[in-house]
């Protein structure tokens, strides 16, 4: 995608998406008149926007203060590496969030357990990892910031 | 302060499944890594945009506070959210259709 291009898409796009039926046509053949493939565009965003429903609505972090949730095979009460996991303190759509004590430096974390399929890619887990790193150098009293990932055959 | 977090693969994440996990909704799941491609390609034409999705999926930030923390108008947020969540959308569903 090219960014100029997509500058123009994206302007058009918000305008769009604020109007809806009849006012957005008509908004649509104003401002693509001399550009069918600009339409088209813009139209395949809109389409995907709608399909889209609740994708990224709720946030894969969702902190729940004292959440009581004692699923079987929980790891509260376990060791995970250097890790005393305490208590579950929330739930996002694809992990677990754990309160614990980090035994070597005496401090309390947060944890975050992901599905082993998410994990089997190193890579990948750590360039997801970097991003939310990023966010979270904003240093906004909600965001948490990624502490480590521990491979799987250092876990026990 | 920012509390720490810890992404662990363990055996322990192994048995607390989404499916087990009595306080989560019936969302289906997001293709975290999908999503990870799409995002480095927003990126790369619309920064901001990738901020801002960081802020609200990664972050749990509301649009508020992601107005707050990048210091624009929560109708700006609430725009470019609209915007980035129909391109990610289309990016991560482009040719299954």
């Amino acid at each position: 995608v090219n960014a100029d291009r997509w500058h123009q898409v994206d302007t058009i796009l918000k305008k769009a998406l604020e109007r809806d039926g009849c006012d957005r046509a008509g908004f649509l053949d104003r401002v693509c008149d001399s550009d069918p493939s600009l339409r088209e565009e813009v139209e395949a965003l809109i389409v995907a926007y709608e399909r889209a429903g609740s994708f990224l609505e709720s946030t894969i972090l969702k902190i729940s203060d004292g959440a009581e949730a004692e699923a079987s095979g929980t790891p509260v009460g376990r060791a995970l590496g250097h890790y005393d996991v305490k208590e579950l303190v929330g739930s996002g759509g694809m992990s677990n969030v754990y309160l614990a004590e980090d035994r070597r430096l005496g401090r309390r974390v947060a944890i975050k357990l992901l599905p082993p399929d998410f994990t089997t890619d190193a890579e990948r887990v750590r360039r997801f990892a970097q991003e939310a790193r990023a966010a979270s150098a904003l240093n906004h009293p909600n965001i948490i910031t990624i502490y480590e990932i521990v491979p799987r055959d250092r876990v026990h | 302060m920012p509390e720490a977090i810890s992404m662990l693969s363990a055996e322990g994440a192994r048995k607390v499944s989404i499916e087990d996990a009595p306080i989560l909704g019936h969302e289906p799941a997001t293709d975290i890594l999908a999503l990870d491609d799409a995002m480095n390609a927003l990126e790369a034409v619309d920064p901001r945009k990738c901020r801002i999705v960081e802020l609200r999926f990664i972050g749990g930030l509301s649009i508020e506070e992601t107005a707050e923390v990048l210091e624009i108008s929560t109708a700006t947020v609430e725009r470019e959210w609209r915007s980035a969540k129909a391109w990610l959308y289309q990016a991560m569903t482009e040719g299954k259709a």
